[in-house]
């Protein structure tokens, strides 16, 4: 027999393989799961979980699909937190200071507690990149939060209420338009496709026979 | 987080990594499987290349293909909907354009939609952009630098396809791709770039 935990799913006991995810446990347990499980692989953010280990004063987080059972976890999951997604029209904005205060003023009621870099799922320096949000620095922003999946953990804990996640969207999308280099060669093809530059060499390729075309595949050069 | 057959299976991995390493940096790369060598691993290996693993679909527009176990339950499952309970009087929801899945075609699709004027709505099972598209993290295909081309990319795409892929849509995915990324890049996808912005590049498994 496979060593057991007692977990408590929304309070109620449960007995489950130790060697089960958080997410595989509620299975085990007859949850059948339609909200608050996605790629299982720990990428989509959807399963993003509250747990405390009886006895002990530390309120945990993490993605269900990520974290092993613990005997005498008590756990809560959080398939949907509201947060606040601002519309904005990424050709209109600009990156300045005022478009965060403008979209999300709440940035600058942190009281510096740190709760969201504590309670971050991917280890990130939540609270720092939000003070880089604060000061307009979008490209610092967008690079200190770039792995963010987006559970909203971080969110859930603030007293402030702020949006985290969002607000480092939208300064990686500020990034992404304004702030990082224009890419010369990219631009050049683009050129190059829409002069139809393209077509002769395109017209020509799919004239070739599957044979044809395999003998070149395999006989292709390959970049290092 | 790993279990003991794989911390096995790591340490196999890491007794031998000093010899690999030490020769891939005096310039002995491993050398390149054939295309038989390949084909062979697959067959032996791989779910989608065991015959065992297809189901012939007996019904719907792919009647006759064989399809993998799974998919094929899904494909001919019961639906879960009872007709009885449609009330077509009645309509919650009444769109242009209907997209299925918000991940990153189906958003493209509603952002292309939506700027033609339609009235769009995306459904998703999960939160918006809870999605493949998300996982696939590694890279993205396009034939943007100097020395690669569409045509070169069209060479790819029917050989990673087995040449059994519709030339049509190879055609228009290869042709359209750089355009797309400067359209991502135009919304404000952040891209791996060098300081001068060339874009950087990296290789995927087994390519």
């Amino acid at each position: 027999m496979e060593n057991m935990v007692n977990i408590y799913l929304y309070g109620k006991k449960y007995e489950v393989p130790s060697n089960l995810t958080i997410i595989n446990a509620m299975e085990y347990a007859g949850y059948q799961l339609v909200r608050g499980v996605g790629c299982r692989c720990g990428f989509c953010g959807a399963c993003a979980t509250i747990y405390r280990i009886k006895g002990q004063q530390e309120l945990k987080t993490c993605l269900a699909c990520q974290t092993k059972v613990e005997d005498n976890m008590y756990i809560a999951t959080l398939p949907f937190f509201p947060l606040v997604k601002q519309p904005y029209d990424i050709k209109k904005v600009k990156p300045t200071e005022q478009i965060m205060m403008q979209l999300y003023p709440e940035i600058y009621a942190c009281i510096g507690c740190n709760a969201c870099t504590k309670s971050c799922t991917q280890e990130l320096n939540v609270m720092q990149y939000i003070a880089y949000a604060q000061r307009g620095e979008f490209e610092k922003c967008a690079e200190e939060s770039f792995d963010c999946v987006m559970c909203g953990v971080c969110s859930s804990r603030c007293p402030a209420g702020i949006t985290h996640p969002q607000v480092g969207l939208l300064a990686r999308r500020l990034t992404g338009k304004y702030l990082a280099p224009e890419t010369e060669h990219l631009l050049a093809r683009v050129a190059e496709i829409e002069a139809g530059d393209c077509q002769a060499a395109l017209q020509d390729i799919m004239k070739k026979t599957a044979e044809e075309l395999k003998e070149m595949y395999n006989n292709r050069d390959f970049e290092k | 987080m790993y279990t003991n057959e794989m911390l096995e299976s790591i340490k196999k991995v890491e007794a031998t990594r000093p010899a690999r390493l030490e020769a891939v940096l005096a310039g002995n790369h491993p050398r390149r499987m054939t295309a038989e060598e390949k084909d062979q691993v697959l067959l032996e290996n791989h779910p989608d290349h065991i015959k065992s693993q297809f189901a012939e679909l007996v019904i719907g527009p792919n009647k006759g293909e064989k399809v993998p176990l799974e998919l094929a339950e899904i494909l001919q499952a019961n639906p879960r909907v009872k007709s009885a309970d449609i009330d077509l009087t009645k309509i919650d929801y009444d769109v242009d354009v209907l997209i299925i899945g918000g991940g990153g075609a189906g958003s493209a699709a509603a952002i292309m939609a939506h700027e033609n004027g339609a009235n769009v709505m995306i459904v998703t099972k999960l939160r918006h952009g809870d999605a493949n598209t998300m996982m696939a993290e590694g890279g993205i295909q396009a034939a943007d630098k100097p020395n690669d081309s569409p045509a070169q990319h069209y060479l790819d795409v029917m050989g990673g396809g087995h040449f059994k892929n519709i030339p049509e849509l190879v055609y228009k995915l290869v042709n359209d791709a750089p355009v797309c990324i400067k359209w991502l890049n135009d919304l404000g996808v952040m891209f791996d770039k060098e300081a001068d912005g060339t874009m950087v590049t990296t290789h995927g498994g087994g390519t």
